[in-house]
């Protein structure tokens, strides 16, 4: 009793203290209830685990809530709760944008605005200042402020390459990193994305990114960040390499060592390129340019308050000649990698046929093996991962359809213990991916669907006795649907 | 996989088993003739090794002392296992009854089937001993018994087991090798290698190695390999097992067989892959079925009949030596076809086998360490399988499957650079797996060598397999860098390519 007391006395006391803080922040962050449900790569045919996790929000102009993108993930239900207030409000997602980390949600019923006000935004560029305060509600009812003073700024990446102006801030949060808003001088200066308990970081996206955002989603299309899909490798000021490449005297840059096609700037740039400008920003040979927040790596030339569309010059080193280039900033293509690097909520695709489950290889998928995932996959997956821009850009293949498990009955006898082959072939027609698959197994007017894997193991099926098979093969296994292809 | 380890005691454990009993020998039921005193033909070995670092190629690990098993057979050969003996720089050798420690010396040793032939340099080793004769495969549940020199105590130990599997198993001294291999439960140890398992005064096995997950098994070579071992050193020489040189695949399901036109009375395993040099290139074809070998009819789960039971076909295989004759009944295109061909060993262009007896090849160019890739490059790792370059995994595991680079005689990988001031800011590279130096392809070690010889344009350039990023040496560095580098790092030699 006594503690309860004491507690609701600090309380009290804190609140007559920084009256002003908590009066003006409180209206203007709100709480946001996610529930989630994990994708099950292993039994696509079902969904995982069901959890509900809250995150944070911060009102801005025009009745929208902003938070971050990852908070949401695989979101089943959003719910929006403000001032304390025990009444949940539905929300709906207007911007999910897994590239720059950042979310829009805006609560059906616009009456939730009523008695809360939009944060200002800081201006791009110019943070206000480095001591920055840090807001969420804590079990609903508490309203929390945190310092957090800024330690570092640098470009930080999202798939695919999608370079995000990060800030650091040191911080004494324990729980966090979940959309929190960071004001500067009451100003909205970032929006937290993680947080590491042991160094006690907090990973901030800088407000640049909104403002892009909110400019690129204006004329009512979302085109998202600019795709620049280049591998660079750093010169180090090694002077041999720089001599070898023909760089004159105080040329300083970075060497491009992978090109994959679709890429903004694919057309132009070369392997062996020595990018040394950008927009006549020059560069040294870690690749970092001068900024207001100090050294950034170059990618924050090409995608911090950059839109699609727009044009950029280089100057590059080629064949020992400077020269200069041009190109238009591409979106990010829908499919660009052999293996999909974000899944977009979306559930794994499969199609399953006589009992073998076919999947298309994801980074779910490879996650799936757990945080090790990178020692206990299968090594071949495991390259493909690693070769992820040469495989992808060398027209092999366009995704990688797989044997994920065999599900044993008697028209698979023989093939049970199969797992995490590589598809090549149907009935000599090479597989370009899932959709493709089923197409060639269901219009095959052959009595045997051979199929040849990587590796010259090959499976032989009798094409009707494993249609047959399928109805009962799914009340075994109690599976709802032999297949999921999305746009089928 | 089965996870192995050898009962091969480190010499600490002499300090902890100073009262090994020899039990009190049971009387037999009544037999015609005295009993053989088969401890008068069980020896105790006593190794001390060294050992390469792959690491850093050039330098070895220090010596290691380990006590095992062996047994006296005719001609004074004493029969060990190969892991009992690999690596020596120097071997005693020592019977119950003699105070006195011999030196000897290793005749023949077979790495793939874990076998060795020792023999004592000084003649007065062999007063007193019996020469134990080899017998068959003993029967399932029959008693067999284990005599060595478990956990080094210095007195014979002999244990009693049941003969509880007969299977093939992998050999993991070599590792990626399945030979035939009995299973009992006698209770054997660590310095129980090499040591003879009888059953009726006749050697029925060489106790090598035990199963790491569960209890009181304990596995034994069988007579048909060891009997395999001495007649291919009977010319003087140790050549190995034979391969059949392909990769089969079972035939388990119907409507494969259908499709391949086999008929219900057929039955056999499908060729999935032709191993390029494997002695099988002119005769076997990817997707012809191996309907018999040598007549014997191979099921379609890829066994023969063997005793009451069966077992994998790839035992005709073992029982054959290199160089003799194979004749395969094939199901091609849906139509009999009978082929023979001489048997050949194992080619290998990333090896698979734990290395013996053997230093590693490199060659050290301005302080870049270029070795070739193997299972002891690869074992350098801790938890190696886990933990080594993904890239040197996949290539190491799917180089055969996937016809990785058919060019390329071996792989050759810059191990790492040393440091030295014309290469610091190579100094992170590490790992790679070379593809062209000067624009030479690399397809070997030596190819390396040459390719040095070869510069354009006062730089060298090295180029790996993965990235268009190239390692650029000056030329005119090189040459001083080299000495420096041996100096400093205090290498004898800058290579070493046989």
């Amino acid at each position: 009793m006594r503690a309860i007391f004491r507690i609701m006395f600090l309380l009290l006391l804190s609140a007559l203290l920084s009256p002003g803080a908590y009066a003006s922040m409180e209206d203007r962050v709100v709480n946001i209830i996610v529930t989630a449900q994990k994708q099950d790569y292993s039994s696509p045919w079902q969904r995982g685990d069901i959890a509900r996790s809250t995150a944070t929000g911060c009102v801005i102009a025009g009745n929208r809530i902003l938070t971050s993108s990852y908070s949401l993930t695989d979101h089943v239900v959003i719910e929006v709760m403000k001032n304390g207030e025990s009444k949940k409000f539905p929300a709906m997602v207007v911007i999910k944008d897994y590239h720059s980390g950042l979310a829009l949600i805006k609560p059906e019923d616009e009456s939730f605005f009523n008695g809360l006000k939009p944060a200002a935004l800081a201006p791009a560029w110019k943070m206000p200042g480095r001591e920055g305060k840090v807001y969420k509600w804590d079990s609903m009812s508490s309203f929390k402020e945190y310092n957090a003073g800024l330690t570092k700024s640098s470009i930080r990446f999202y798939e695919p390459n999608s370079g995000v102006l990060m800030h650091q801030f040191s911080t004494s949060m324990n729980d966090g990193g979940n959309g929190e808003p960071v004001f500067i001088d009451g100003m909205l200066a970032g929006v937290t994305t993680g947080l590491s308990n042991e160094t006690k970081t907090l990973y901030a996206i800088g407000i640049e990114a909104v403002h892009r955002m909110l400019k690129d989603m204006a004329d009512g299309s979302y085109d998202g960040i600019p795709f620049f899909w280049v591998d660079t490798a750093d010169l180090q000021s090694d002077p041999t390499l720089r001599e070898y490449y023909g760089m004159g005297e105080g040329d300083t840059g970075v060497l491009v060592t992978d090109v994959p096609s679709g890429s903004s700037g694919s057309e132009v740039l070369k392997k062996n390129d020595i990018i040394l400008s950008v927009d006549r920003v020059s560069m040294d040979d870690s690749g970092m340019y001068e900024s207001p927040y100090g050294k950034l790596y170059y990618y924050g030339l090409l995608q911090i308050n950059r839109y699609v569309g727009e044009t950029v010059s280089m100057r590059i080193v080629r064949d020992r000649k400077k020269m200069d280039v041009r190109f238009r900033l591409k979106p990010i293509p829908r499919s660009y990698s052999i293996i999909p690097l974000i899944s977009f909520d979306s559930p794994p695709a499969y199609y399953i046929f006589g009992g073998i489950v076919f999947q298309e290889l994801t980074m779910g998928y490879l996650e799936a093996h757990g945080s090790e995932w990178k020692q206990k996959a299968d090594k071949r997956l495991l390259y493909y991962y690693d070769n992820l821009k040469a495989i992808s850009s060398s027209g092999e293949m366009d995704s990688v359809v797989i044997v994920n498990r065999v599900l044993p009955d008697t028209v698979n006898q023989g093939y049970q213990y199969y797992k995490d082959l590589v598809l090549l072939r149907v009935n000599g027609v090479r597989v370009r991916d899932l959709p493709h698959f089923k197409k060639l197994v269901e219009g095959s007017a052959e009595r045997f669907v051979v199929l040849d894997f990587v590796g010259e193991t090959t499976i032989v099926l009798d094409r009707k006795l494993a249609m047959e098979r399928a109805q009962e093969l799914k009340q075994t296994y109690n599976i709802n649907s032999t297949e999921y292809i999305p746009g089928d | 996989m089965k996870t192995t380890i050898s009962f091969f005691a480190a010499v600490l454990s002499l300090l902890l088993a100073a009262q090994v009993l020899s039990a009190p020998r049971e009387k037999k039921a009544q037999k015609a003739r005295q009993p053989l005193d088969v401890s008068r033909g069980t020896i105790k070995i006593i190794k001390t090794s060294v050992t390469p670092d792959y690491n850093l190629p050039w330098i070895m690990k220090d010596p290691q002392t380990s006590v095992g098993s062996g047994a006296v057979i005719k001609g004074g050969y004493i029969l060990t296992n190969a892991h009992v003996v690999s690596d020596a720089t120097y071997i005693q050798v020592k019977k119950e009854s003699d105070p006195e420690m011999y030196e000897a010396r290793i005749v023949y040793i077979g790495h793939d089937c874990d076998l060795a032939l020792l023999k004592a340099r000084d003649e007065r080793f062999y007063r007193n001993t019996v020469e134990l004769e080899l017998g068959g495969i003993p029967e399932l549940q029959s008693r067999v018994t284990t005599f060595g020199y478990p956990m080094g105590g210095s007195r014979i130990s002999i244990t009693e087991g049941i003969t509880s599997r007969i299977e093939i198993g992998e050999y993991s001294h070599s590792g990626s090798v399945s030979f035939l291999m009995i299973q009992t439960d006698a209770a054997i140890n660590p310095g129980n290698s090499g040591g003879p398992v009888m059953q009726n005064d006749r050697i029925v096995g060489v106790a090598f190695q035990a199963s790491a997950n569960s209890d009181n098994i304990g596995y034994m070579i069988p007579a048909p390999v060891i009997e395999h071992f001495l007649g291919d050193v009977r010319d003087g020489r140790y050549d190995g097992f034979p391969t059949l040189g392909v990769f089969t695949e079972t035939l388990d399901n119907i409507s494969y067989r259908r499709f391949l036109g086999m008929t219900d009375g057929q039955s056999g395993v499908l060729v999935s892959i032709v191993i390029p040099g494997g002695g099988a290139e002119s005769s076997l074809q990817p997707g012809d079925v191996i309907l018999s070998i040598d007549s014997v009819p191979v099921g379609n789960d890829g066994t023969i009949a063997f005793m009451q039971g069966r077992i994998f076909y790839s035992y005709i295989i073992d029982c054959k030596q290199i160089g003799q004759e194979v004749a395969i009944n094939v199901l091609r295109k849906k139509k009999p076809v009978r082929v023979t061909y001489r048997l050949k060993s194992y080619p290998s262009r990333i090896s698979w086998f734990n290395e013996f007896e053997t230093l590693p090849r490199y060659c050290i160019f301005g302080g870049l360490v270029f070795q070739t890739l193997s299972k002891e490059y690869l074992m350098t790792w801790d938890k190696w399988w886990q933990t080594a370059d993904r890239r040197l995994l996949y290539y190491y595991s799917y180089y055969m499957s996937d016809n990785l680079f058919p060019e390329r005689k071996e792989f050759v990988v810059l191990n790492r650079v040393l440091p030295d001031e014309s290469n610091t800011y190579l100094s992170d590279v590490h790992d790679r797996v070379i593809d062209t130096i000067n624009g030479m392809k690399i397809r070997s070690l030596a190819d390396v060598v040459e390719a040095f010889k070869k510069p354009a344009g006062g730089f060298h350039v090295i180029h790996f397999d993965g990235s268009s990023f190239p390692l650029v040496l000056r030329v005119s560095a090189i040459g001083e860098a080299n000495a420096r580098i041996k100096d400093k790092y205090n290498i004898p030699s800058l290579m070493r390519l046989n």
